[in-house]
């Protein structure tokens, strides 16, 4: 909110102004919207709209696919097949264990739920469960 | 890589208890088309704006947004 010097301010009865502040938490392709349009009703007051074209727009969705590689005891190199990117805990543990053979059935792959979007990214935790044997 | 979410804004000034609505231009429809918001007075709390343009944003981009003033 702005005052009639249209400095900041947090009053209410102050304010000259307000200025709303749109955030969207998800990442998209191109914009939510190519125009906003304010449309009077009954309210006087004058408002101007800053759109999403003419403002931050949003990085690309995350997607496409990834590999996982471990090297073993002896420093050679294992890598999974292509794993998509939208695959849930389940298949990354799978394709671990089908083409990283010296850690099939000792690990666990953990979804840790760090991004709210698969859009935004993904993670997991790898537990170690007997690499010893 | 730093992931860069959408921002935009819209400023009342001399706000007043009267009503406005939001026009937006919906990119998601052939050919794009306007979809309008619901009545809310031009001096709402970000709470009352935040349910407004989420109910646009959710059905066509499966998200809420958040509302800061």
């Amino acid at each position: 909110m702005f005052d009639a010097n249209n400095v900041l301010t947090t009053s209410t009865a102050a304010a000259k102004s307000y200025k709303y502040k749109v955030d969207m938490p998800k990442l998209i392709s191109g914009v939510t919207a190519n125009a906003v349009v304010a449309i009077k009703v009954t309210s006087k007051s004058t408002i101007t709209t800053l759109a999403p074209t003419l403002s931050v727009q949003s990085s690309a969705p995350i997607n496409g696919s990834y590999a996982i590689t471990c090297k073993d005891a002896q420093g050679i190199s294992w890598s999974t097949l292509d794993i998509p990117y939208k695959s849930g805990h389940t298949w990354v543990q799978q394709h671990i264990t089908n083409k990283i053979p010296f850690l099939a059935d000792k690990i666990e792959v953990i979804p840790d739920y760090l991004h709210s979007y698969f859009e935004n990214g993904i993670s997991f935790n790898i537990k170690f469960t007997g690499l010893t044997n | 890589m730093n992931n860069t979410f959408e921002s935009w804004s819209f400023t009342v000034t001399n706000p007043d208890s009267g009503t406005i609505k939001l026009s937006m231009l919906n990119p998601t429809t052939t050919p794009a088309s306007y979809w309008v918001s619901d009545e809310f007075s031009a001096n709402s709390d970000e709470s009352t704006v935040r349910n407004i343009i989420s109910e646009y944003t959710n059905k066509f981009f499966g998200a809420w947004v958040s509302v800061s003033r």
